[in-house]
């Protein structure tokens, strides 16, 4: 019984030994993705839907207002949807303040929720892909 | 005398003969003005997907949850860094993983190549590198569509 317990306690230190070993391996096989080193900062994303149509000039003064702001990277107009996308440094300027850059412009604004949009998705599971990142991001020595 | 110049002339000859050495051409991803600058058409191209209502639907995961918009762009920039010749490496999904089940269209296609050509007009990507670009991705399209 006691050598038969001994026996597993092998086997199983040898299996984890060996998994362990195979993972370092598969984690430090690349080097880091450059967008990891060099640590991106990470943008927001919201989009408008205004009240009515866009006009050529309104478009260029949105635009114009949005991209001198500080804090926004990017900012789309679209005239055939009605709607303004804007992406932005959160620690830099709020949703509710770009909404009112743009209701500057006469407007009235409303939040895209696309939380509540059922769009298809990616068929793997992201806390699958996640976990498998975050798993290969703690073994990584490079 | 007549030796000398003789030797003179064929030294000429060969020299002048000799081709110059052609500079190598930068690659796509030094044209196009490196990371600094895929990351400012990456964010443009994103605004402009999320505000067109033909394929923003596809990305409102990505859309609503600020960690995966982050995946997404970093995907994004490694994945056109990698493929026009820069140190970036796309280690996300493949495409026809990434998009299996979604039955994406050529249409749905079509517009997402607009919406990149659009981000590269806004910072004046000269027609030869953005054709570059765009034929690059665009061999993606088999993998994507239909899936």
């Amino acid at each position: 019984m006691k050598t038969l317990l001994i026996k597993s306690l092998k086997a199983l230190t040898l299996v984890f030994t060996i998994t362990l070993i195979v993972l370092t391996v598969w984690a430090n096989w690349e080097s880091p993705k450059l967008s990891e080193k060099l640590n991106l900062k990470p943008i927001n994303l919201v989009v408008f839907n205004l009240n009515k149509s866009i006009s050529i000039s309104d478009s260029t003064d949105i635009t114009k207002n949005l991209i001198s702001t500080n804090g926004v990277t990017a900012c789309s107009v679209n005239p055939k949807s009605n709607a303004v996308s804007v992406t932005f440094y959160d620690d830099v300027i709020t949703e509710g303040s770009l909404g009112k850059v743009i209701e500057g412009q006469s407007f009235k604004t409303s939040k895209v929720n696309f939380a509540t949009i059922d769009g298809p998705k990616c068929p793997i599971p992201s806390e699958y892909i996640d976990g498998l990142t975050t798993l290969k991001r703690i073994l990584c020595f490079r | 005398m007549k030796k000398s110049f003789f030797m003179l002339v064929v030294a000429t000859l060969i020299l002048g003969a000799c081709k110059k050495e052609e500079e190598p051409q930068k690659s796509l991803y030094l044209r196009l003005g490196g990371n600094a600058a895929i990351q400012a058409v990456i964010d443009q191209f994103i605004a402009n997907v999320a505000a067109d209502a033909r394929i923003n639907a596809f990305f409102a995961q990505a859309a609503a949850d600020p960690a995966r918009l982050k995946k997404l762009r970093d995907n994004l920039v490694n994945q056109i860094g990698e493929a026009t010749g820069g140190p970036e490496k796309y280690t996300g999904l493949d495409m026809k993983t990434a998009h299996k089940g979604m039955k994406i269209t050529d249409a749905h296609f079509n517009a997402l190549v607009e919406d990149l050509s659009l981000a590269l007009d806004k910072f004046s990507v000269p027609a030869m590198e953005k054709t570059e670009l765009l034929t690059a991705l665009g061999g993606m399209r088999a993998d994507i569509v239909g899936q």
